[in-house]
């Protein structure tokens, strides 16, 4: 059951160029959330901006009822959230969503993770290397500055490959383009993908080309966060058959062969 | 002593004067673990067509200032699904339902009043002909006063149910529309829905709705949303549903003294899951203090 709370901020600091990490007090949330799934965050008290931000779960601490977030500036509601302080209480709700499918222990899987889209990917991680999953992270960004969390993936001891638009780090080029030569597709049980819907929409073709099952999360502007309002629509196949799905509550993360990208 | 905050609404008997806006409560279950759905006077379920519509593209939803324009476009799986997968549901609640309808001619309007008649658990319609983001039917019928008015008499002859029709503020004169469903036999009114609006990105210069145009909604109307009130009780004797950017208990009693029996949260759900319940309890808490008995004597009172 989701919860709405006010959290304490434990820790607030820049980690990137405008990408802020954040650490909350949220046992609750901490104890029930699964990988893949949001927070629906208050930015402000004010009636501007009014609506709640929809912010994935970055990391969760269990035995420590902590719960931390990755962010990146884009509009009003996150610049407010990143000028927070610790002690300062957000407003949280929380788990929404489901969140990957996690696979057979032991299983050899592959991780795509397009600069902000690193964030949830790292909670999964977290919970692949308890399934003693055999992992390897594509990691992308524009730069070098703006890569996102290869050092934690590291250290959940997945194997870790950096692609960069401008070649500062790693392959020059993205992701997709990294996979495509670098995965050994018959080997691979499954992949998670999270980044830009072009680099999402290109894998999935690629899974679907291999014959390799996959899950996208995907992003829309949302409204209620528990599929009340029907703002976040996303077209969805199942069975040769076009439905409407809302990517807070059906989603965020669906089957990448069923997401109708056009 | 606890006051009576027991309204009757054409009809509808609320326990409290306390709904939701159509759109923004899902049918019910949406919100349910986090609030107590049976303690509201009643909820307003989404809009619902005959047929199942996908609605319109995205972005649907683009905020503003104190406010939200939205496009959704009347998503919703089609009345004959509503029945096989809701009425069950609604009729265990122990709140009224009421059910928004909306459609493309007058024909389809009064197909849906009397599928709806008679199902379990359904306590009234309330008819959307005010929705600014389909092409077809909404709003078109809520500006012009005859095709409002026939709109109101297909679906009064169609069914036994109590009839709410839901105005548009995007019209010259609410009041002529009003007198005009009134005139056609309408049990009660619900004011307002939202305004047509748009936004536009000043970096792809193009504009942020996928549908270009869109209903805001939000605190910021709600001084449109009261003056439509006060303008339309003193206009027609049916009871009042105000809604528009009510947050919180005080914004609800402003629609009250202007006229309104009943009050609909909408956007602010959104916000705050549990904003229904704390305006309830604000109201119940200002009767306390203002030692008023009743709420219905509240009601219109900033006319007097």
């Amino acid at each position: 059951m989701s919860k709405v709370m006010d959290a304490k901020v434990l820790a607030v600091y820049p980690v990137a160029p405008e990408t802020y990490y954040m650490e909350l007090a949220a046992p609750d949330i901490a104890r029930l959330a699964v990988p893949g799934q949001f927070v629906h965050v208050r930015c402000s008290d004010a009636q501007e901006p009014l609506l709640r931000r929809p912010l994935s779960i970055h990391m969760v601490s269990r035995p420590q009822g902590v719960l931390a977030l990755l962010f990146r500036v884009v509009g009003k509601g996150t610049a407010l959230l990143a000028q927070r302080q610790p002690g300062d209480s957000v407003n949280l709700m929380g788990p929404l969503g489901r969140g990957f499918t996690l696979p057979l222990p032991g299983s050899k899987v592959a991780v795509a993770a397009g600069g902000i889209g690193a964030a949830p990917l790292v909670f999964l991680v977290q919970e692949l290397a308890n399934l003693k999953c055999q992992v390897t992270v594509y990691v992308g960004a524009r730069d070098k500055k703006n890569l996102l969390c290869d050092g934690q993936f590291a250290q959940l001891d997945a194997e870790v490959v950096i692609a960069t638009d401008d070649g500062s780090l790693g392959f020059k080029g993205t992701v997709p383009e990294l996979m495509r030569r670098h995965l050994d597709w018959r080997r691979t049980a499954m992949c998670y993908v999270c980044g830009p819907r072009a680099m999402m929409q290109e894998v999935s073709a690629m899974l679907a080309e291999a014959d390799v099952p996959g899950e996208v999360s995907l992003e829309e502007k949302m409204g209620c966060g528990v599929g009340a309002c029907l703002s976040c629509a996303v077209q969805i196949q199942h069975h040769g058959e076009i439905s409407t799905k809302r990517v807070c509550a059906d989603g965020p993360v669906f089957p990448s062969w069923q997401v109708v990208w056009e | 002593m606890k006051p009576n905050l027991e309204v009757n609404i054409g009809g509808i008997l609320m326990k409290n004067p306390v709904t939701t806006s159509s759109g923004t409560f899902g049918f019910g279950q949406e919100y349910s673990p986090y609030v107590d759905i049976n303690k509201l006077g009643a909820i307003v379920v989404k809009g619902t067509t005959l047929e199942p519509r996908p609605g319109n593209a995205t972005p649907r939803m683009v905020e503003t200032p104190a406010g939200i324009l939205n496009s959704i476009g009347l998503q919703n799986p089609g009345v004959d699904y509503l029945i096989d997968h809701y009425a069950q549901y609604f009729a265990g609640l122990k709140t009224r339902v009421i059910v928004n309808i909306a459609g493309n001619t007058v024909d389809d309007y009064a197909r849906l009043a009397a599928k709806l008649d008679g199902v379990p658990g359904v306590a009234g319609l309330e008819v959307n002909i005010s929705c600014p983001n389909v092409k077809k039917g909404g709003m078109a019928f809520g500006s012009d006063p005859a095709a409002a008015a026939e709109v109101t008499k297909a679906v009064k002859n169609a069914t036994g149910l109590p009839v709410i029709v839901k105005l548009s503020p995007n019209v010259t004169d609410i009041t002529v529309i009003a007198r005009a469903v009134a005139d056609a036999g309408a049990d009660a009114l619900s004011l307002i829905n939202t305004l047509l609006g748009m936004a536009i990105d000043v970096r792809r210069r193009k504009p942020m709705l996928g549908n270009i145009m869109g209903g805001l909604s939000g605190p910021a109307v709600k001084p449109v949303a009261v003056r439509a009130v006060w303008q339309v009780y003193q206009t027609v004797k049916l009871p009042i549903i105000g809604m528009g950017g009510i947050v919180t208990a005080q914004d609800a009693l402003e629609f009250i003294l202007a006229g309104a029996s009943a009050v609909a949260v909408g956007t602010a759900n959104f916000i705050n899951a549990t904003a229904t319940l704390e305006v309830l309890a604000g109201i119940e808490q200002y009767l306390i203090e203002e030692q008023i008995t009743d709420i219905n004597e509240l009601v219109g009172a900033a006319h007097r």
